[in-house]
């Protein structure tokens, strides 16, 4: 994980502004994701509706934006505490995957795996620590 | 869907789980064996077949949708045939109603279940609700016309539900014009009330019964516990409305007996009564009455009815008479109500193997000759194809060996009809057990199998608990089938349902919940047992057999063969979809149309579907707002074809209710 990479400050960028593009997107499908599992949930007569099932995946989705945020934004937690906020986006973009699959909401399953993606390019690209105004050296 | 069985088995296999695997439908070997006896009428002499002066009702045309079942000889054959196998992908909605008369149950009335047939006739779509009121719709737009409410009592009276199957529908031959009534609709109600309307306003006719009511349970004068429910709209023919009725089941030992009422059309006048028991046996038993639907002849002037089971439904040892009307399809004469020939489907039935549907009447090319022939379907999934004038077997039905009973005081029959080709519709043994439900379940689904008896088909109910399948729940359920009368393909939705039997010495048994419509403690007061009903579920509430649930089969009436047979709808538990291989229980009844499709709704998932007749394959879908556990009406209205669902839930699949009218038609 690119948290263990050593960081300098390079003078000249604005501080304190997100550019991590991949947890930035990530951000955002999360928060269409909750849209989404927001309108399965309370819309009536798409065959998924007030189920336990789209209940899970609106809690799920929210879970997944309040991590997303936390891990963009706070950029002076420890290594090990982003670590784990990363393997539970992880767990919860599987999850809802496939919780999406299993209730026909391919919009939403659509969702988990772009975000899975942005999740993957941000691992492998090593810009998770999302702290704006840095680049990893 | 193998995807999605990838995708679940990977899931079981990440937990260290036995991955789920599906089961093909097994089918027992064709059997040759000779004929059963002869049909066998109850106590006194079979009336003979009555005179051939009959004829179809002039106002009733192929092209309508008027009656319950479509037609009177339960065809459920639609002969519009605009939609087609290759444009039925472009099918859309084209209007949608609400009626209002929706209950969850969770307010002061009980929940709703709602499996009513629209009828399209007068130029009118009239549907029945589950509160008892018929509304009258414009078929091209869903536009009310008018709505008529009885203001009947929404109680639980007999079923745990508020339910309807629809209305009915007669005109006079020669319709006055500007008199009213020469056309009318018909509605039942849980509380035994018949009302009759005229079918241009809605407003009640008063030459009908008292005011356009008949309370049908002034007849009821014989072990009255509770009213006749006319859930099921009657059946009309020649200005007679033949009428059965609905009861509680389980309860008692001894219940109102099955009666048939032929009521004249216009006035209510009861014209005969059937009579499913002797008079002798009726201290000690009830029932066999008549709650699906009927065909009719209109040639032969026959009536043919599905008999239920005699009460108490799951011990027989006060009953020990021979009932041979009970569990039986059974010809009458229309005009007189005598019994023309009869044939018992299940003998000494312990096992509430109600005979539940209208049998589906087509002309069978058999041997080089054209045979009238009847198709009955059944809850113990056996197709039965019978000679309808005489009702002799057309494929042979043999009697079998089955279990005996080890309850003290029972004495099941030693023989049950049997018939091998067309192949049943469930297999002969229970599917065994689902290893994806007993790992879920740690066990438990293989411990409890272990501790029930199970011999197989007609495996007695017993002390200590036996697995019944097929049980009272499925098989195939009162829709019925379909035919398509050019081709003689017979199509027909069926569940594979196992529940548990267990009886309990009246000393330890002790009035425990009952939990929705089939399932729980029911006393059987009256009888030395009280009666044990489950479903075979894990503690999640997952089937403990193997899938499929529901399939959807088409057999050729000419040979008997199976064409195809494939998993039906999708389980949905929680709003999450399982598998298409586990199919669905389904409740309601597929129509064929002239170019070649199905359309059925019928299963868990909420969706409608249009399948290809030679394939079996799904060509269209749509989702509906809950189970439409109804058969749809298929029509030509201005040029236009439209299908149209009620969808309403029954509480059997899912806690899952609604009001919809929904009609689907082909864009400009």
């Amino acid at each position: 994980m690119s948290t263990a990479a050593t960081v300098t400050e390079v003078e000249g960028e604005r501080p304190a502004r997100p550019r991590n593009i991949p947890l930035l997107l990530l951000c955002i499908l999360s928060a269409i994701a909750v849209i989404v599992a927001a309108v399965n949930t309370f819309s009536q007569g798409n065959g998924i509706a007030f189920s336990g099932g789209a209940y899970l995946v609106l809690c799920s989705t929210v879970l997944l934006l309040i991590a997303s945020l936390i891990v963009m934004f706070s950029t002076s937690s420890p290594g090990w505490a982003r670590g784990i906020l990363l393997f539970l986006i992880f767990l919860d973009l599987l999850g809802t995957g496939f919780a999406a699959y299993f209730l026909d909401a391919y919009v939403l399953l659509a969702l988990m795996a772009l975000g899975f993606i942005a999740w993957l390019i941000g691992l492998f690209a090593g810009g998770s620590r999302g702290d704006g105004g840095r680049v990893v050296v | 869907m193998i995807a999605r069985k990838i995708v679940l088995a990977s899931l079981f296999l990440l937990a260290g789980a036995v991955a789920a695997s599906s089961q093909e439908t097994k089918t027992p070997p064709a059997s040759a064996a000779p004929a059963a006896s002869a049909a066998n009428p109850e106590a006194g002499k079979p009336a003979s077949p009555p005179p051939s002066n009959h004829a179809p009702d002039p106002w009733v045309k192929p092209d309508l949708w008027a009656t319950f079942n479509g037609d009177l000889m339960a065809q459920k054959y639609a002969i519009p045939d605009q939609i087609t196998p290759d444009n039925v992908k472009n099918l859309k909605k084209a209007w949608e109603f609400h009626t209002g008369d929706v209950s969850d149950g969770s307010g002061n009335k009980p929940m709703s279940v709602w499996s009513a047939t629209p009828l399209f006739v007068n130029d009118t779509l009239y549907i029945g609700t589950p509160f008892y009121r018929i509304i009258a719709l414009d078929p091209g737009t869903g536009q009310q016309k008018w709505a008529f409410d009885p203001h009947a009592a929404l109680k639980a009276l007999t079923q745990p539900d508020l339910k309807n199957r629809g209305v009915a529908y007669w005109q006079a031959d020669n319709p006055q014009k500007g008199a009213a009534c020469q056309k009318m609709v018909y509605i039942g109600t849980m509380d035994a009330k018949l009302y009759g309307v005229d079918a241009d306003t809605g407003k009640p006719c008063a030459s009908f019964g008292k005011d356009g009511m008949v309370d049908v349970n002034q007849w009821n004068t014989v072990n009255k516990k509770w009213p006749l429910s006319l859930l099921q709209p009657p059946t009309v023919y020649h200005d007679t409305l033949f009428l059965g009725w609905a009861g509680r089941d389980w309860t008692d030992q001894t219940d109102p007996p099955g009666t048939v009422f032929a009521l004249d059309a216009r006035t209510g006048k009861l014209k005969w009564t059937f009579n499913a028991l002797p008079k002798e046996v009726i201290s000690t038993t009830g029932t066999a009455n008549v709650w699906a639907s009927m065909s009719i002849d209109p040639k032969l002037g026959l009536l043919y009815i599905p008999v239920s089971s005699p009460s108490p439904n799951m011990y027989g040892g006060d009953r020990k008479e021979k009932l041979p009307l009970a569990t039986s399809v059974t010809a009458l004469d229309v005009d007189t109500g005598k019994v023309v020939w009869s044939r018992q489907l299940i003998h000494h039935d312990i096992w509430d193997l109600d005979t539940n549907s209208a049998p589906t009447l087509v002309d069978v090319k058999k041997d080089g000759k054209t045979i009238p022939a009847l198709v009955q379907s059944s809850k113990q999934g056996l197709l039965y194809v019978l000679n309808r004038k005489t009702g002799e077997p057309i494929y042979p039905i043999e009697e079998r060996p089955v279990p005996k009973s080890d309850v003290p005081g029972e004495q099941a029959a030693a023989t049950q009809p049997y018939v091998a080709n067309p192949a049943p519709v469930t297999p002969d043994k229970w599917p065994g057990v689902f290893p994806l439900a007993d790992w879920i379940s740690l066990g438990a689904c293989s411990r409890e199998a272990a501790k029930l008896r199970d011999e197989g088909r007609f495996t007695p109910p017993s002390l200590k608990g036996s697995i019944i399948f097929p049980a009272t729940a499925g098989g195939t359920e009162w829709g019925g089938g379909a035919v398509d009368p050019t081709t003689n393909t017979y199509v027909v939705n069926s569940s594979r349902v196992v529940q548990i039997y267990t009886l309990i010495p009246r000393k330890d048994y002790q009035q425990k919940a009952q939990n929705g419509e089939s399932s729980g403690y029911y006393p059987q007061t009256g009888a030395p047992y009280g009666l044990r009903l489950e479903t075979f579920l894990n503690w999640a509430g997952m089937p403990c057999w193997k899938p499929p649930y529901g399939t959807l089969a088409a057999y050729d009436l000419n040979t008997g063969k199976r064409l195809w047979n494939r998993p039906f709808g999708e389980v949905q538990r929680y709003g999450f979809y399982m598998p298409k291989s586990w199919g669905s229980v389904t409740i309601g009844a597929p129509v064929i149309t002239k170019s070649g499709l199905i359309f059925i709704g019928a299963s868990m998932d909420s969706r409608v579907r249009a399948i290809d007749l030679k394939t079996g394959k799904v060509l269209w879908r749509s989702l509906v707002d809950a189970p439409a556990v109804a058969m749809p009406a298929v029509y030509t209205y201005k040029g236009k074809e439209y299908v149209v669902f009620v969808v309403g839930g029954n509480s059997i699949l899912l806690p899952k209710v609604s009001d919809q009218v929904i009609a689907y038609a082909l864009p400009k």
